[in-house]
């Protein structure tokens, strides 16, 4: 940062000063800064109140969110506050709550000159039984932006900031509930003399300084076909902490305060860097280029080891597109991806990276008609992590996907979809290296009879294959292979009354590589059939009635010792019906009451004695979508869910459920 | 290919192309080094408990490891006790974690672990159900017992996790969803565990 940024400077300045033509609008979507079009329309948004309350079986959160704003010709003013609480249901006290307040005005000082401040205001807290936690984050910016176009298709932009920013952080902790921090003990003239382990049970932070920084861009489109649009940042902030540490030393109960003051000696410095070239040829040639620089410093208080780090990145990228149509309804792409990223930590080295990423993409669809579609897709994928201390290697992932569909007449339609995918661990540490090969095909098709009868099957195959590489693990290595059949059926016997069916057939073997490992060869086969029988009775009401059926048994699938034939020997049957009946009420306009009664019967054989069980629920409920008080917005639902197992003994659990589910949000503009 | 049009010569490209990059071993796994050390014993995820019983025994496990990641569906996704996220940020080190950062998560773990205990020790919470019996969310308190250098001097993993089972369409169950919380015991969570060891993914 410190070499470039008064490369940045003069090029920005220069860009500023040399300009002799007004700005005109900016041709990018990349546009840094406040953009023009905040001012051109003279709009008033009303004040908006949203509060929302969702609750569920553990947690209850309420939020609210409060938004005003108005656009002039010449200032503009946005502001937006919300804030969230999550309560811990039957754990009182314990919870979370976040919130943000920011605002932020524009004002054009001239047509070319804009001046902004903008501020953002942040809290978080949680509360649990060992530790309340709050930190705050206070922002201030104030910018200054100048645009000019000093020659015709020639834009520029710059912004000059100033960002006073402050972090608060404060953490106690109950009298023996503190954390350890090893104390360096200095004597009256500073010297160390040991170290103690000192217990935290309180600790607060403030960091405060103020960011300097500078933004440009330039946009150049000398052709209608041609555009290239620069854009480099820099910033700078020399940030001071002062920790206020209270607690106890080792093995006393006496309560002191410490205080650690660090002052930044080593500025924060963050550089970004972007260009993006784009091309449009003939037949529907669309390419672009882009490549990225980005080195950021971060200091920070580590809240976890209650000490001041400093966290830094060095990034850089390029990512390529080029897409064609050489055909009529054929389209042609061709995409990829280069990435390096090293993060470094000045004491936690153990998260130190560096992972470099190469990726590659190929594709083609073809659409010729409404009746016809394919595609074809080759990705490869390429990670290599280094610097590390655990976990260096390469990680490459191999994926082809072919998809087709075809309409043959107006009745019938086919489809299919198969994919091959090797994804290898290639650890440095090669205990861990490990092949997943995965292959996947689908075929099927539908019938549709008429609007209200229809009919689709589709069979598939799914095979994978997990290849430990090391002795240590391959004995487990495994092929699974997956034979299923779904099919569904849609009949509208009248206008008002429907009948759905899913069906599924399922079978999965598991077989392992090794011979040694045959007895632990296993298949398991699920047959499903879901119906649903919907009746709108009268306008005001609807009646569902659903059944579900599963049938699942699971056993090994093994050869006996001298056998040729793998046998399916059955270890344990499973049988689940459900069968539930549901009635909808809308009493009045976006109002709609249900209520649910349901009961499931599973009963299960095995070696032993055969188990059945009963399941008794009752869901009741009401949705609301409707207007109130004028122009306010009430949506929401609350259900009430009770569920019971019926005893076959008077010793036997009830298991019981007795919950409520709501989640209710009020919105209103003033 | 005389007599065929632009169109069908395209197609005919591609599909040969297809069998082409299948056929000439682009997707053959490597061939395991000779020999085999001991197994461990997978439950096929015909049922949630089974799912439970395959996470419980080989979480922290090098040889089962895949056993554990074979139980994560693809819409895996891991969400932090709200604390554990605001003491690790201005690192975001729980975003985005979905199912590839949980399987090289727990394949680390495995690596650097030389004794583990995982244990579900009740559910605090009755179980949800879905009205088509194909999501259940169970509320587990659990607790871990980890030794490995990476976490040292830490051992003992506690808190509350809140799972979610769903029957794919394969229909195996896998999960879904992982909400982690802190006890009041005061010590660290299973969240805490897995951030330590996410670098570099």
């Amino acid at each position: 940062m410190r070499g470039a940024a008064p490369t940045i400077i003069v090029a920005l300045c220069a860009s500023l000063f040399v300009g002799v033509r007004t700005a005109g609008a900016q041709t990018s979507d990349d546009i840094v800064g406040t953009s023009d079009t905040i001012f051109v329309a003279s709009l008033h948004n009303p004040l908006n109140y949203t509060t929302s309350y969702d609750r569920d079986v553990s947690t209850g959160t309420w939020t609210q969110s409060l938004n005003y704003g108005f656009n002039r010709p010449r200032f503009a003013l946005s502001t937006a506050g919300s804030y969230s609480t999550v309560d811990q249901l039957g754990r009182p006290g314990l919870g979370a709550g976040a919130g943000t307040f920011s605002g932020r005005l524009d004002l054009r000082a001239t047509k070319n000159w804009v001046v902004s401040a903008d501020g953002r205001f942040n809290k978080s807290s949680t509360r649990d039984i060992v530790s309340e936690s709050t930190q705050r984050q206070n922002r201030l910016k104030v910018s200054t932006q100048y645009s000019v176009a000093p020659w015709r298709g020639v834009g520029v932009r710059a912004v000059l900031s100033s960002e006073f920013q402050e972090d608060h952080s404060l953490a106690i902790r109950p009298p023996g509930r503190g954390v350890s921090r090893i104390l360096v003990i200095t004597d009256a003239n500073g010297d160390s003399v040991g170290v103690d382990t000192f217990y935290v049970e309180r600790d607060s932070t403030l960091t405060s300084g103020r960011q300097d920084g500078l933004t440009g861009q330039v946009d150049w489109k000398p052709k209608r076909w041609f555009q290239m649009v620069t854009s480099a940042s820099g910033n700078r902030v020399r940030p001071t902490t002062t920790s206020h540490l209270g607690g106890s030393e080792q093995g006393s109960s006496l309560f002191q305060q410490r205080i650690d003051k660090v002052t930044g000696s080593v500025p924060n410095d963050n550089l970004q860097y972007q260009t993006r070239m784009t091309y449009s040829g003939p037949r529907g040639l669309v390419t672009w280029v882009k490549v990225n620089r980005t080195k950021n410093d971060q200091a920070y208080y580590d809240r976890t080891a209650l000490r001041q780090e400093l966290y830094s990145v060095d990034q850089r990228g390029g990512i390529m597109h080029l897409e064609q149509a050489p055909l009529r309804g054929l389209v042609v792409s061709l995409d990829g991806v280069l990435n390096r990223f090293f993060s470094e930590y000045r004491f936690r080295n153990d998260r130190n990276s560096l992972v470099s990423t190469k990726t590659g993409k190929v594709a083609a669809f073809f659409n010729p008609s409404v009746l016809t579609r394919a595609g074809i897709e080759f990705d490869i994928d390429f990670h290599r992590n280094s610097r590390q201390q655990s976990g260096n290697g390469d990680n490459v992932t191999r994926f082809l996907q072919a998809t087709g569909a075809h309409r043959l007449s107006r009745k019938l339609s086919l489809d299919g979809v198969a994919t091959a995918s090797l994804t290898s661990f290639q650890y440095v540490d090669s205990v861990l290296d490990q092949d997943n090969a995965r292959a996947y095909a689908n075929l099927g098709g539908g019938y549709q009879v008429s609007e209200r009868c229809s009919t689709v099957v589709h069979f598939s195959v799914s095979r994978g294959h997990n290849v430990a590489i090391d002795v240590s693990r391959s004995n487990n290595n495994n092929v699974q292979t997956t034979y299923q059949m779904d099919a569904a059926m849609k009949l509208g016997v009248t206008p008002r009354l429907s009948i759905n069916q899913v069906y599924l057939l399922n079978a999965v073997y598991q077989i392992y590589d090794f011979a040694s490992a045959e007895s632990k060869n296993v298949l398991s086969r699920i047959r499903r059939i879901d119906t649903y029988v919907a009746d709108s009775l009268f306008p005001f009401a609807t009646f569902q009635l659903t059944h579900n059926f599963l049938s699942r048994d699971f056993g090994s699938f093994s050869r006996l010792p001298g056998g040729e034939e793998r046998l399916y020997r059955i270890a344990s049957e499973t049988y689940v019906q459900t069968v539930s009946a549901t009635i909808n009420l809308k009493p009045i306009t976006g109002v709609v009451l249900a209520a649910t009664q349901s009961l499931s019967n599973t009963r299960i054989k095995s070696s032993g004695p055969t188990t059945v069980n009963n399941r008794w629920n009752l869901a009741l409920g009401a949705t609301v979508d409707r207007p109130i008080l004028g122009n306010a917005t009430l949506t929401g639902t609350v259900q009430h869910i009770g569920a019971y197992d019926e005893r076959r003994s008077a010793t036997d659990p009830l298991n019981e459920q007795d919950d409520w589910i709501a989640g209710v949000t009020l919105v209103k503009d003033f | 290919m005389p007599g065929m049009r632009r169109e069908q010569r395209a197609a005919t490209l591609a599909i040969l192309s297809l069998f082409l990059a299948g056929g000439c071993g682009l997707f053959e796994p490597r061939d395991p080094r000779p020999g085999g050390g001991p197994g461990v014993s997978c439950a096929t995820p015909n049922s949630p408990d089974n799912v439970v019983a395959n996470v419980l025994n080989h979480y922290p496990e090098l040889a089962g490891v895949t056993c554990y990641t074979d139980m994560l569906d693809a819409s895996f996704a891991f969400h932090p006790d709200a604390a554990d996220s605001n003491d690790a940020l201005p690192d975001t080190v729980y975003a985005n974690w979905n199912r590839d950062i949980e399987v090289r998560d727990a394949t680390n773990i495995a690596r650097n672990a030389t004794f583990h205990v995982a244990s579900f020790d009740s559910e605090y919470a009755a179980r949800v159900i879905s009205a088509d019996q194909r999501t259940q969310v169970r509320f587990y308190a659990y607790h871990l017992i980890i030794h490995a250098s990476q976490v040292a001097p830490d051992t003992l993993f506690r808190g509350l996790a809140d799972i979610t089972f769903f029957q794919g369409g394969d229909a195996q169950w896998h999960i879904t969803n992982w909400v982690d919380k802190r006890d009041g015991s005061g010590a660290r969570t299973w969240g805490y565990l897995r951030r330590v060891y996410r670098v570099g993914f």
